[in-house]
């Protein structure tokens, strides 16, 4: 909330009128609704071709495994560079768990159990560090995951890479074309906005927000600041596996070259390009950096320096990223007008 | 015990080397409290520029040092007029992206430069071999661990003899206190991002001709200094030989444990003393030499 929204808020306050809190002042169900509609019409303008539905499957999972990264970085408090190892460990036990159970359901399920423990393991060891150090330790310990993953090549084929993965199947249907994937893509992040949309709404965000804040000072107040963003974190990383998992099923072939920190980098970038004071930050922002190494394809070898000062104009010219982009622009607007 | 020696050697020239990298990330928090994420990549564009200035020019090797202490200077302001100037007010967390965003920078630029196959950046002394205790050790493994001792006296001297070490010694001990006395982080931080930036590009010049000179050259050395900056509290001293200690163990656990994992133990370093003993092993005693 920005000073001159306060003093709105004062002064309703003062007139006697009930002012709702932040969170539900904007439609979020009838805006989620709208979102869900939009995007299930997209392929029918966007995606004309196999290549077209692919970069829209790889915009949808990335977005959420933004969103998991949100969860981590914005729910939790905790900054974490660790999401490319959530990734790759979701697809690993995925694929295995679907071949184990007979069911790409249950394979999608034991994904988001094993890294959503994993997450919560990782945050209990490193609870004490300060935020700096909480994110180089999840850089080592997801490089040391990525390492086990390269041995051990009996579960993971190693460099070689993994072939017999499982095909998707929603109420008995098997989605084969990559076309039909994009709706159970798109469901589960529906699904996954509409939990946090919900959790947002609810008391437990006031309790995160002062355990992200002042930590010490919710614990005096009576809240469990360590077992609330616990369990925020654990989800967080959950969805990264979910991710991870929709990812492997998305393929029909994978390897150990798919997984690197760069991801962890991109997800970051994402959620700063897309904003962190929206939902949709992490969706708008991965569409971009999907879409933005697609469209300087034509700028060959350069497209990658372009790509990183474009990053760099964006995170010093809008700090709360493209979400932000009204509120900036109305600040430049009002400013060119003053003079 | 030929064998033995040839570990251990091989772990202090991988040490020096982690040594002034972890060296340069230290002194730049310490000066300006950023944790530059582009070291990594300034390791890279030092290897670069020694190849170069000595295989594309014909440059003499001697010169080479001086020439890309000179560039990784330049390079190190030039970074922080970009990526830490404009920022300077805003949250560590986006001048942490901001550094990311230039490692990424000069990652890709090199790419373009240079193509990203492998390079081979020759030593000035050729393969040439020495026999210590029966070990057969390259005059290139020598020569970074005499360079590493030399830039470690220069930099005690600069720290504990001048005014700009001073300084920084202010900063790290208390920052609000320093800032208070006068002391001009403005003017103070683009020197300290060069001389940061310049240890880097030694120690890239130093490893290169052991591997071969690609953009990917410096990430995973990155880590490597960072679990011996973790290690080393945070002050030079402990810093260079918690360095030295990471290398030496990975080394010896490369020789005698399994080499296959030999790029894990760095990592099993990091994670083990972040959760143990996250203060570092090196005690800390603040306040007492000034």
């Amino acid at each position: 909330m920005s000073v001159s929204e306060a003093r709105a808020t004062l002064k309703d306050l003062a007139a006697g009128k009930v002012v709702p809190p932040p969170a539900y002042r904007g439609r979020q169900w009838l805006f989620l609704l709208l979102f869900a509609v939009v995007a299930w019409f997209v392929p029918e303008i966007y995606g004309r071709s196999a290549y077209h539905d692919s970069i829209l499957n790889q915009i949808l999972i990335n977005a959420i495994l933004a969103l998991g990264f949100y969860w981590c970085f914005r729910l939790a408090g905790q900054f974490t560079f660790g999401v490319f190892a959530m990734y790759a460990a979701g697809a690993y036990v995925s694929v295995w768990g679907a071949n184990y159970f007979g069911d790409f359901w249950l394979g999608l399920v034991s994904a988001a159990v094993v890294t959503g423990l994993l997450g919560a393991l990782a945050k209990l060891v490193f609870a004490r560090l300060s935020p700096i150090y909480f994110a180089i330790a999840t850089v080592g310990l997801g490089g040391l995951m990525l390492i086990l993953f390269r041995e051990w090549v009996s579960f993971t084929g190693g460099y070689n890479g993994v072939g017999d993965i499982k095909i998707p199947v929603f109420f008995g249907d098997k989605l084969n074309l990559t076309h039909e994937r994009y709706y159970l893509i798109l469901a589960l992040l529906v699904l996954f906005l509409a939990l946090t949309i919900a959790v947002i709404r609810s008391p437990v965000m006031r309790e995160l927000a002062m355990a992200r804040d002042k930590g010490p000072v919710a614990a005096t107040a009576g809240l469990r600041p360590r077992t609330l963003q616990l369990i925020a974190f654990a989800v967080g990383t959950a969805m990264q596996g979910v991710a991870g998992s929709l990812y492997a099923h998305n393929s029909s072939y994978f390897s150990l070259e798919s997984f690197s920190v760069d991801i962890s980098l991109s997800v970051l970038l994402m959620v700063l390009l897309g904003g962190l004071g929206s939902i949709y930050g992490p969706v708008i922002g991965a569409a971009i950096v999907v879409l933005l190494p697609e469209l300087l394809r034509g700028a060959e070898k350069y497209s990658e320096v372009i790509y990183a000062a474009l990053v760099l104009v964006i995170i010093v010219a809008f700090p709360g990223g493209i979400a932000d982009i009204r509120r900036v622009a109305g600040r430049w607007v009002r400013r060119a007008r003053g003079r | 015990m030929a064998h033995f020696v040839a570990i251990v050697i091989s772990g202090l020239t991988q040490g020096s080397v982690y040594a002034l990298i972890a060296l340069g990330i230290v002194l730049l928090q310490n000066a300006t409290g950023v944790i530059n994420f582009a070291q990594g990549d300034l390791i890279t564009l030092g290897a670069y520029v020694g190849f170069w200035f000595l295989v594309q020019n014909h440059g003499n090797p001697v010169l080479m040092y001086v020439v890309v202490i000179l560039v990784m200077f330049v390079a190190g302001v030039a970074l922080e007029r970009i990526g830490y100037a404009p920022l300077r007010n805003r949250q560590p967390l986006t001048i942490v992206i901001s550094t990311f965003a230039l490692g990424l920078a000069i990652r890709s630029a090199l790419g373009a430069w240079q193509g990203s196959d492998g390079l081979n950046l020759p030593s000035p002394f050729g393969s040439g071999t020495v026999s210590i205790f029966g070990a057969a050790t390259s005059w290139q493994s020598l020569l970074t661990i005499g360079v590493t001792i030399v830039v470690g006296v220069v930099l005690y001297l600069l720290m504990q003899r001048s005014s700009l070490g001073r300084q920084v010694r202010a900063l790290a001990a208390d920052r609000e206190t320093a800032l208070l006395q006068g002391i001009r982080v403005n003017r103070l931080s683009p020197l300290i991002f060069g001389l940061s930036s310049a240890l880097a590009g030694v120690a890239g010049v130093l490893i290169a001709p052991a591997l071969s000179v690609s953009p990917s050259l410096g990430f995973n050395m990155l880590l490597s200094a960072f679990a011996a900056v973790i290690l080393g509290g945070e002050r030079l001293g402990g810093v260079a030989f918690a360095a030295i200690f990471v290398a030496l163990f990975q080394s010896l656990a490369t020789g005698y444990v399994s080499p296959n994992l030999s790029d894990a133990y760095p990592f099993i370093v990091l994670v083990l003393v972040l959760a143990i003993r996250p203060q570092g092993l090196v005690k800390v005693v603040r306040g007492v030499r000034f």
